[in-house]
């Protein structure tokens, strides 16, 4: 009898007890046909460890060796955090006690800090500080006041990439700035201001991988997903949002 | 936030390596593996309270990796409806593997697999649990999970040509 496809399966996976094991050696000492069955999900195993043993050799993110030591990322860990520190990706972030204005600011400060803030120096006065908090400015908050993102030529130092209501209620923009590497974000409209929840670099090199077909980069594509509520607005519906100030609806 | 005994502390930095493997096969790409590591790090100091000391630390952190991946791939799909495009999207449009030409990588063959099916590859496969270590991770039956390891092996088998020659 020829054994069936499970038995198979949990042989080659150390699974049977002992006299199963013998049975199926028997069975497979006399068909070849199972035998090549059998080699065939042992190569599979084969390349599948090929494939991914080689991370445990590959040197741990100090940023997870401080989360293993409950500690914030320190402050020498460089390259990536920029896109990832808005980590609006998993939302369990917010069920472990974070609310997400704590990570928005602490991602914001982050990225500012630590990485952004020579970045931002090169196109001064497009996001800057009050009360603590990141606020567009210039050339920036005027984008977000006024362009309309159906009705970009592309020109512009600031574009516009999705609007949207979030939950709360309030209007939300993701934007980009040009003009040296290129910096994404998205702001949204509180107490009169445009206030910046997020920002990160936006790929420069890397734009191939890093940019979703949305056009936004992923971590922006994933936070927006978090927080809108609906559709994204269409054009009739951002227009009438500018020609109310984008005050939230009451 | 309370803080977990030190020894775990000492012990989840010990199991980094292995942690960040399981999510590589979980998340193709290696920075949202490590958010996945990160998250379902600091979720375990968290409720270190939960784990029941006796089951393997390793396999209880798997267990919130593999939660945080589910509720991760439901925000996704609530994404997909709400914007244009996805990351995902040029994945999809993989070449369909039915030549030795097109045969797919690993990482992109595991992409393929549906989240349950590649997270039973990845603990039975990868990590080396038993069925019944594994089914308890995934908190379903043995059967259930040896039914999905049994579709994504055979699935991966066809994409990356692991059946051999053909009697």
């Amino acid at each position: 009898m020829t054994p069936s496809d499970e038995t198979l399966m949990a042989y080659v996976d150390g699974e049977l007890d002992t006299t199963a094991r013998s049975e199926f050696e028997a069975a497979l000492a006399r068909d070849p046909a199972l035998a090549q069955r059998v080699e065939a999900a042992r190569r599979l195993r084969t390349t599948l460890s090929r494939a991914f043993d080689p991370v445990l050799a590959e040197p741990v993110p100090e940023r997870l060796v401080a989360a293993a030591h409950g500690r914030p990322a320190p402050a020498n860990v460089q390259p990536l955090p920029a896109p990832r520190a808005a980590r609006p990706i998993f939302p369990a972030a917010r069920a472990a006690g974070w609310s997400w204005p704590q990570w928005g600011a602490l991602a914001a400060s982050l990225v500012l800090g630590l990485l952004l803030g020579p970045r931002l120096l090169s196109r001064p006065g497009t996001i800057t500080t009050q009360d603590g908090r990141l606020v567009a400015a210039g050339s920036l908050a005027a984008a977000l006041d006024t362009q309309l993102a159906s009705t970009q030529t592309g020109s512009e130092p600031a574009h516009i990439g999705v609007s949207f209501r979030s939950g709360s209620g309030e209007y939300c923009r993701t934007f980009d700035l040009r003009g040296g590497e290129a910096l994404a974000g998205l702001a949204c409209r509180r107490g009169g201001r445009w206030q910046v929840d997020a920002v990160m670099t936006a790929g420069g090199e890397r734009s191939g991988d890093y940019t979703s077909a949305s056009g936004l980069p992923p971590a922006l594509a994933a936070l927006v997903g978090e927080r809108i509520a609906g559709d994204a607005l269409d054009a009739n519906e951002e227009a009438d949002a500018r020609a109310r100030s984008w005050e939230r609806h009451r | 936030m309370s803080s977990g005994p030190a020894t775990v502390r000492r012990e989840i930095v010990a199991l980094l390596p292995r942690l960040r493997r399981f999510a590589r096969t979980v998340a193709r790409d290696p920075h949202d593996a490590d958010d996945l590591v990160q998250i379902a790090v600091e979720r375990a100091l968290t409720h270190g309270d939960q784990w029941r000391p006796g089951s393997p630390l390793a396999h209880w952190i798997f267990g919130i990796m593999r939660n945080a991946w589910i509720d991760e791939t439901r925000a996704r799909s609530r994404r997909r409806r709400s914007l244009a495009g996805d990351v995902d999207v040029e994945e999809l449009r993989d070449p369909a593997g039915d030549g030795d030409a097109d045969l797919l990588s690993v990482e992109a063959a595991m992409t393929r697999l549906p989240d349950e099916q590649r997270l039973a590859v990845g603990l039975v496969l990868v990590e080396g649990l038993s069925y019944k270590e594994a089914a308890a991770v995934m908190d379903v039956p043995i059967g259930t999970l040896t039914s999905r390891l049994a579709r994504g092996r055979d699935t991966l088998m066809t994409l990356l040509g692991g059946r051999g020659p053909t009697p």
